[in-house]
């Protein structure tokens, strides 16, 4: 009597113990820009497990999800994009894991810059893909990411919101700081000369005027006419320095640097996180303290 | 064409030395004139600030250079400054200190440039503040 009283005893203890056990799984969130990643590990804190497929470094142009990423995503409660057709891959995803989980669409939410998409001979309007070099962006892709978590946890609604709120603060004195920084350029020399049309989004929030190489895709490769307008518009513009981005070929922006004789002053992140440099702070911190100190020599 | 080899040689160089000024502009490399950045001249601007509560300290940056500062100012303020101010205008950086824990403070700026166009900017905030103002 005594050994059955015991058994079933432990069998309530384990009941008793597994079942606030089930009560806290976390939500499993899938990331596939390095940006958003930062942002679900933040605004869910201890609530998310995020799986970032794409890993700082990487080129989001030219991943692919491997079948080990198709295992995640299919079990997945969140999938968060990057967007503005980042992601070509998103259907051929969506159909392979069967994934029930949101997939939220983060770039789309946010407002859009066109831009010349180049292809082989002929060209068409796009959007701008990289939304992330603006902090206001980013504060509003925190909003969406912390809204989406809610909505499939409402239990956790005050927790998200709470360390979105703090997260936001902390944006928005990254951005006081960005525009402190630039301010100690002349506004005549906010010019902006790189390899490929990645900062629109950056221009249009801090005054600067993008001069690219290339297009939207490090791949783009430059026409020798569209080198020498740019060599010429540098020329004429007065630009005293040049940047190159961490994950391309600086060897033809070095090439435009001496043809002009402006300054090649160092690599921009412009795709994302990477090892180095791996979180938003840094990487605005970075970009902006190169640039500005490249210009204003 | 008739003629001594001698006498055809020196028509053609004649005719040569003739069109030398049209070779010369066709086949000189085309320079691309280079428009230098205009130099931004130093410029007298007047500044007057008014608080809606005293700071601990203000000061204020030009181009990361701090150009004008002081500690406990006066409920209002007005100086001018020789800057390079280009006529489109240009911005400037405030720090202002106001007491930790303090209620929510205000700071008007005007600038007057030497066009004596005014602008007028504001700045709002608790603690320490840093933030840049546009004119215009």
């Amino acid at each position: 009597m005594k050994k059955r009283t015991f058994i079933f005893s432990a069998i309530l203890l384990a009941m008793a113990a597994l079942h606030p056990l089930q009560a806290q799984d976390k939500l499993k969130v899938s990331s596939f820009s390095t940006i958003l990643t930062e942002i679900a590990q933040t605004v869910g804190g201890g609530r998310v497990i995020v799986t970032a497929h794409l890993k700082p470094g990487v080129d989001p142009h030219d991943f692919e999800p491997k079948p080990s990423d198709m295992r995640i995503v299919a079990a997945a409660d969140l999938v968060l994009l990057s967007a503005k057709h980042m992601e070509g891959y998103v259907s051929r995803l969506q159909e392979a894991t069967g994934t029930q989980g949101k997939l939220l669409h983060v770039g789309d939410t946010l407002p859009s810059l066109k831009l010349t998409v180049q292809h082989g001979d002929h060209s068409h309007d796009g959007e701008d893909p990289h939304w992330w070099h603006s902090v206001r962006n980013i504060i509003r892709a925190t909003k969406s990411v912390r809204d989406e978590l809610s909505r499939i946890s409402p239990a956790d609604k005050p927790l998200f919101t709470a360390n979105a709120a703090a997260y936001i603060t902390r944006l928005e004195a990254l951005d006081q700081w960005v525009k402190v920084k630039v301010a100690e350029l002349p506004r005549d020399r906010r010019k902006l000369v790189t390899n490929h049309d990645a900062f629109g989004y950056f221009a249009k929030d801090y005054g600067f005027t993008v001069m690219p190489i290339a297009g939207v895709s490090k791949n783009a490769q430059p026409g020798s006419k569209a080198v020498a307008e740019l060599i010429n518009a540098i020329k004429t513009a007065g630009v005293k320095a040049v940047f190159s981005e961490d994950i391309a070929n600086p060897k033809a922006i070095q090439e435009i640097a001496k043809e002009t004789g402006a300054v090649f002053s160092g690599k921009l992140m412009s795709d994302g996180l990477d090892p180095k440099v791996s979180t938003i702070e840094g990487m605005f911190k970075h970009n902006v303290s190169t640039i500005v100190d490249g210009l204003k020599k | 064409m008739r003629g001594s080899p001698i006498r055809r040689a020196v028509i053609a160089f004649l005719l040569l030395l003739a069109m030398m000024p049209v070779l010369l502009k066709v086949t000189a490399p085309r320079v691309q004139a280079v428009v230098p950045v205009a130099a931004v001249v130093a410029k007298k601007v007047q500044l007057a600030l008014a608080f809606t509560a005293k700071p601990e300290r203000v000061a204020i940056l030009h181009l990361g250079r701090e150009i004008w500062g002081k500690e406990m100012p006066d409920a209002e303020e007005e100086f001018s400054l020789e800057i390079p101010w280009p006529e489109q205008g240009g911005e400037l950086v405030f720090r202002v200190d106001w007491p930790t824990g303090g209620p929510l403070a205000a700071m008007r700026a005007r600038l007057t440039d030497a066009r004596d166009v005014e602008i007028e900017r504001s700045l709002w905030g608790t603690g320490p503040v840093e933030s840049v103002l546009n004119f215009p």
